[in-house]
């Protein structure tokens, strides 16, 4: 059941933040709602003031920067928008493609890609994508603006770095070169995924060799992770040749996995599959240069 | 869920026994205790611990029962809370053994924690990471209160 | 109706379009949600936190002095009544008497003006728990020295065959039922090849989509409850005993109901409203969550150990099983379930020699009840998986394995019982047929076949009808099957029509009232077109009787030359309209005729078995594809056959068919109700995982078969319940044919056949 609370509407990223300052523990930002309300209906957490940051105009906002390649998310973006947008399908198809695969098409339609980052599910998606982007996350408060590098904004399971009273106001993603490919897969058979791996795949000129390679795996433990010791070993290497050291990467960043059993899965279990979906993410990437 | 930690400390048993019934440095050492009081002490406790997960907190009232007291090597003791306005209960068995080792002293710490209600719906994955946690910070506590900054040992 | 006649049907079996089916896209239908009684309350129950605990005390003074509080109950406050309910024990209270046996057990409820106020009073009751140890699994609950979920057992006595009740002393075996011919243990000793295997089947929940509400006031010492109820009879009968109120002083009323699956079978929250309400003195809802309906009822999670022995070229010869049904903390229909696995685990074959026993176990555990299919999902995922693996052991087809061994139309499927009234090998060789059989898979797929039996109708059943023919010639039948989906008003709306020679927009079907229509035994175990619609049938053809009757008189014609068709009667090229023949016979434009028909099954024949009115028989085939690395399973094709006898509506009985199926794919792929140390830990819908519309298996489809050798009007049988049964076994089949690796415990989630895939690898 939904306990009765006031909603606020403020038209200012300011006035938000105020509000929450001010009520404390006994506000929350409403972004979407597919998260809050869930829990707020299962009476896990009560607030008696929600503030509402749909209705700040800045927030909507999508921009794109031609000259320097960015993309700028305002915080109340839908899943929806982002799936459907051109510029995002155009420059960022990797965005589209794992925004349509977001929960379900009513989720998508209310659910801002502010509230899912900002909630920190530890089973959901762009975060571990934004991951490889080496995303920034704008945060906006009481005490004046900061950005924080994705890879630091996600600390736990349902917890993040932001402050209660910031407000994520964007989240800021450069385009990859035309050397750059991305892919993203998920796996389960939940509402939720048990595992999700992404993978950017940067190759030299030529495209023989592997320049750079980004991967983040997410929901199999409390948060996305990139996997630096999985990358290293494949950086440098002759695309031709990259089946060993992809296996090797596969057993390391399974190894680095930080993987809890839970309803979608043993550890046991994950730690595998990120294996296997490791090496089919890398393929896929690695095949869209073709 | 079961945990274990074991705590290798300095500290003789009967320092470490000592420790065990001194309200106010163990609920220095109890992650979230707010409060503690003896209702009768070596048979009857209360203390307030609160924990939070990012949005979720959670407070729960103990009560704590002493099932078992053997000077200074055995403590069981059992706690149960109910945190209303979340719907969830805690339960608690925890079994403590201090065995001399090699000059030290070890205190094996067993705990069997069941969560209940609601806050179930998290998943167990979850609450199981939060726990260990809790569980770390305390053995850590424990240790520091034992040690002081001398507390090097690992915990196992 | 007479041979010639099912000829020249004109609205039976003819694509007819349901008759709520626009009240219910455009939002009009009233489903029971949408009852709303001036002056009703609020309310919400407290439910247990542990699966076993003595109650030391409850505290709801502060509960009581919330503003908007009318009542707080508790197991103390239900003095001068008879808290305990339950069909084959009255084992379950109200709310938990000094002690709790599952987690979510009802402890305490509260009526109030608004649900915030009611949720408000709830979090101030204060509830002294003494743990207790609790049995929450089936091995848990079997030990030597196992604490007792019940120490004493009152027999209900609701029905004949639930007064047989077999608990075993001093042990949580509240039923058991052993069935043999011949003799088991020499017949495997005798066999050429046995295969043993143990299989188990999950908890599962029904997830209808509207959850459980019932709405109850009290007039004076008069009681109308409106309920999602599939058996607003036998709750009218419940209530009656707990609240010592006579028959014809209670009333209860099955709105439309959004899904009910078996879940809303006998009384559930009926008489908790009922008492809710009095203790208000107003009238109240229980509207239960999705969460909760999770802590309501369950399918009976089932172990079985399964042998099975046949010759080297496949001719079955014995089969000894042992099944463990866990019915939770409440018996509910648990121990007929059991007797149903025990009946149903040797399935549609010949045998020489049987051993079946089957146990209903207590545990402290969310109660499992009724749930399409009733058993027959348990013991036929055991039964037809060890034919699939016989078959792979024996190196024959397991199409041609079960072709050698089924049972034929008008054999006996136990000597005591109806023999089987359709044709298996057709219906199994349709299936077949269905995924392409006879040509071999793409690689890396594989094929697997089930077949599916269940006796139909429910044992001892009753159901009477009334219909009335109005002066102007339109019709309203009376009649207690309940709409909860499956389409019962259409279906004895299309009966009355063709009896009567009546058009469909010309007859009104009752909302189940108990007021108002006949008694019905209720809407369960496929019964209502084939069993409730032969007392409408027989109520219409009452009427068609006295209008013949009529007209003989009015066109002065002897009865065989008097037709009835379009509303009017014919002789001899006179015409004259059913108003009009009324009209004649009351001397008045006014009065009606009324038709009075019954089934019951002690009607039938002294000299013919009994007690199974008709079997639900079918087949199903599927095609898979298996993820080797992951374990993940795809449905690629899925074919089924289902026996009608007669389709009344072809429509709805594939609809019915396919849903059984998608229902069945879910406990195949997805489905289960997880439990560790008795909590639920999946208990909502974003954690237990149904079947959506994109697991819909690419190519589907369900053939109807209509020899008309059902029992029910112009041959019907019902189809409600077959379809869920197969997918499992099919599947399951067909996992091991594209890999080798058989699963035993459902349901086959990537993890599970993962799993099995490398112990495969490994073996």
């Amino acid at each position: 059941m939904l306990r009765p609370f006031e909603i606020h509407q403020p038209e200012s990223v300011e006035a938000a933040s105020a509000l929450v300052g001010r009520y404390g523990d006994d506000a929350a930002f409403y972004a979407g709602g597919t998260e809050l309300l869930l829990v707020m209906k299962e009476g896990l957490v009560r607030y008696r003031h929600l503030v509402d940051l749909k209705t700040i105009p800045a927030l909507g906002a999508l921009d794109y920067d031609a000259a320097s390649g960015l993309l700028r998310i305002g915080g109340t973006v839908t899943h929806r928008a982002l799936e459907r947008h051109p510029t995002v399908r155009e420059r960022f198809p990797i965005v589209a493609e794992v925004e349509r695969l977001v929960a379900n098409v009513r989720v998508r339609n209310v659910g801002t890609i502010g509230g899912n980052l900002c909630f920190a599910e530890p089973h959901a998606d762009p975060g571990t994508l934004f991951l490889t982007f080496d995303a920034e996350v704008e945060l906006v408060g009481t005490r004046g603006a900061r950005t924080v590098p994705i890879g630091a904004f996600f600390t736990g399971a349902y917890e993040t770095a932001r402050q209660p009273d910031e407000v994520l106001t964007a989240v800021r993603l450069r385009e990859g070169g035309p050397q750059t490919r991305w892919a993203y897969m998920k796996f389960g058979i939940h509402e939720r995924p048990t595992l999700g791996v992404a993978v950017a795949l940067t190759l030299d000129a030529e495209r023989r060799g592997i320049e750079d390679v980004r991967i983040a795996v997410g929901c199999v433990g409390p948060v996305p992770a990139r996997v630096p010791a999985a990358e290293a070993l494949l950086r440098g290497a002759p695309l031709a040749e990259a089946d060993g050291p992809l296996e090797r990467a596969a057993q390391v960043a399974a190894e680095g996995a930080d993987a809890v059993d839970d309803l979608h899965g043993s550890a046991e279990y994950k730690v595998e599959m990120v294996k296997v979906f490791m090496r089919r993410a890398f393929r896929a990437a690695a095949a869209r240069f073709q | 869920m079961e945990f274990t930690r074991e705590i290798s400390t300095a500290a003789s048993p009967e320092q470490v026994w000592a420790l065990l019934w001194d309200v106010e440095r163990l609920a220095r050492c109890i992650p979230g205790c707010q409060s503690a009081r003896a209702v009768t002490p070596h048979v009857r406790y209360e203390a307030t611990v609160a924990e939070r997960v990012g949005p979720f907190r959670v407070t729960f009232p103990l009560d704590i029962e002493v099932l078992e007291a053997q000077a200074p090597t055995r403590l069981r003791a059992k706690a149960t809370g109910r945190d209303a306005s979340v719907g969830s209960s805690l339960q608690m068995q925890l079994d403590l053994a201090i065995e001399p080792a090699d000059g030290r002293t070890v205190l094996r710490l067993r705990a069997d924690v069941s969560v209940l209600g609601k806050l179930a719906a998290l998943g167990g994955g979850m609450i199981r990471r939060k726990a260990e946690e809790v569980m770390d910070r305390f053995a850590q506590a424990l240790r520091r209160e034992l040690d002081g900054d001398r507390a090097d040992a690992p915990t196992v | 109706m007479t041979e010639d006649r099912e000829t020249t049907l004109e609205v039976v079996g003819r694509p007819t379009a349901r008759v709520d089916g626009t009240d219910k896209v455009t939002g009009r239908a009233r489903f029971v949600s949408d009852v709303a009684v001036p002056g009703m309350l609020e309310t919400r129950i407290l439910r247990s936190p542990l699966p076993h605990a003595r109650i030391r005390g409850i505290d709801v003074s502060r509960a009581r002095a919330v503003p908007g509080v009318a009542a707080v109950l508790t197991g103390a406050d239900l003095d001068g009544l008879d808290p305990y309910y339950g069909v084959a024990y009255k084992d379950q209270p109200l709310l938990a008497i000094g002690r709790v046996r599952y987690e979510g057990e009802p402890v305490a409820a509260v009526a109030a003006s608004d649900a915030v106020a009611a949720e408000a009073a709830l979090e101030r009751i204060e509830v002294d728990y003494d743990p207790l140890p609790a049995v929450t699994t089936l091995d848990e609950a079997l030990a030597p020295g196992a604490p007792l979920v019940h120490e004493r057992l009152r027999p209900a006595g609701h029905f004949r065959d639930l007064r047989a009740l077999r608990p075993v002393e001093g042990t949580n075996i509240c039923h058991h039922v052993r069935r043999t011919r011949g003799d088991g243990a020499r017949g495997l000793q005798r066999a050429e090849v046995v295969v043993e295997d143990v299989f188990t089947f999950p908890a599962v929940q029904h997830v209808s989509l509207e959850s459980f509400v019932s709405i109850a006031r009290w007039d004076g010492d008069r009681l109308t409850v409106w309920s999602g109820t599939q058996h607003p009879f036998p709750v009218r009968k419940e209530l009656s005993e707990i609240f010592g109120v006579p028959a014809h002083r209670i009333r209860v009323i099955a709105p439309l109901i959004g899904g009910a699956f078996g879940q809303k079978c006998y009384a559930k929250y009926e008489p908790l409203a009922a008492a809710l309400a009095r203790a208000a003195g107003a009238p109240v809802r229980v509207w239960v969550s999705v969460t909760d309906a999770f802590r309501t009822l369950t399918r009976h999670p089932a172990r079985i150990h399964m042998r099975t022995g046949a010759t080297r070229d496949g001719r079955l010869v014995a089969r000894v099983v042992r099944a463990w049904l866990d019915t939770g903390a409440y018996a509910d229909v648990g121990p007929r379930v059991a007797g149903k696995v025990a009946y149903l685990s040797i399935g549609p074959y010949r045998w020489e020699h049987l051993d079946v026993e089957a146990f209903a176990v207590y545990t402290h555990r969310v109660p499992a009840g009724a749930f399409r299919g009733y058993g027959a999902p348990q013991a036929e995922w055991a039964g037809e998986s060890q034919l699939n693996r016989l078959a792979a052991e024996l190196g024959i087809d397991p199409t041609e394995l079960r072709l050698r061994n089924l049972l034929g139309q008008g054999e006996p499927y136990d000597p005591t019982d109806r023999p089987i009234d359709g044709d298996l090998p057709a219906l199994l060789r349709a299936a077949a047929r269905g995924v392409g059989w006879e040509t071999p898979p793409r690689p890396g797929r594989g094929r697997g076949v089930a077949v599916g039996v269940k006796d139909g109708g429910g044992a001892h059943s009753v159901s009477a009808s009334l219909v009335r023919l109005h002066a102007d010639g339109t019709a309203t039948v009376h009649v207690g099957s309940v709409e909860m989906g499956q389409g019962p008003r259409t279906v004895m709306a299309q009966i009355t029509a063709e009896t009567l020679g009546l058009p469909l927009e010309g007859i009104s079907v009752q909302e189940p009232d108990t007021d108002l229509v006949p008694y019905d035994q209720g809407s369960s175990a496929s019964r209502s077109t084939a069993l409730a619609g032969t007392a409408v049938h027989r109520a219409a053809l009452d009427v068609r009787r006295q209008l013949l009757e009529i007209a003989r008189r009015f066109f002065e014609a002897p009865p065989d030359v008097v037709t009835l068709a379009g509303g009017a009667a014919r002789a001899g090229g006179r015409i004259a309209t059913y108003a009009e023949l009324i009209a004649y016979h009351f001397g008045t434009p006014g009065g009606e005729l009324i038709g009075r028909g019954e089934f019951h099954s002690g009607e039938r024949d002294p000299g013919a078995p009994g007690p199974t009115a008709f079997w639900e028989l079918g087949a199903a085939a599927a095609e898979v594809e298996v993820d080797a690395e992951t374990g993940a399973v795809r449905v690629c094709a899925y074919a089924s056959a289902t026996d009608a006898g007669r389709a009344i509506n072809p429509q709805l009985c594939e609809a019915q068919d396919q849903g059984a199926a998608v229902q069945g794919l879910g406990h195949t792929l997805f489905e289960e109700v997880r439990i560790e140390g008795g909590q639920v830990q999946n208990a909502g819908l974003i954690d237990y995982r149904v079947p959506l519309a994109d697991d819909l298996p690419p190519t589907f489809t369900a053939a109807l078969h209509q020899d008309g050798g059902g029992p029910g009007p112009f041959g019907a049988k019902g189809v409600g319940e077959i379809g869920i049964v197969m997918p499992a076994p099919a599947v399951a089949g067909a996992v091991a044919a594209a890999t080798g690796a058989r699963v035993r415990d459902l349901p086959l989630t990537p993890e599970r056949v993962w799993r099995a895939l490398r112990a495969a690898d490994g073996a």
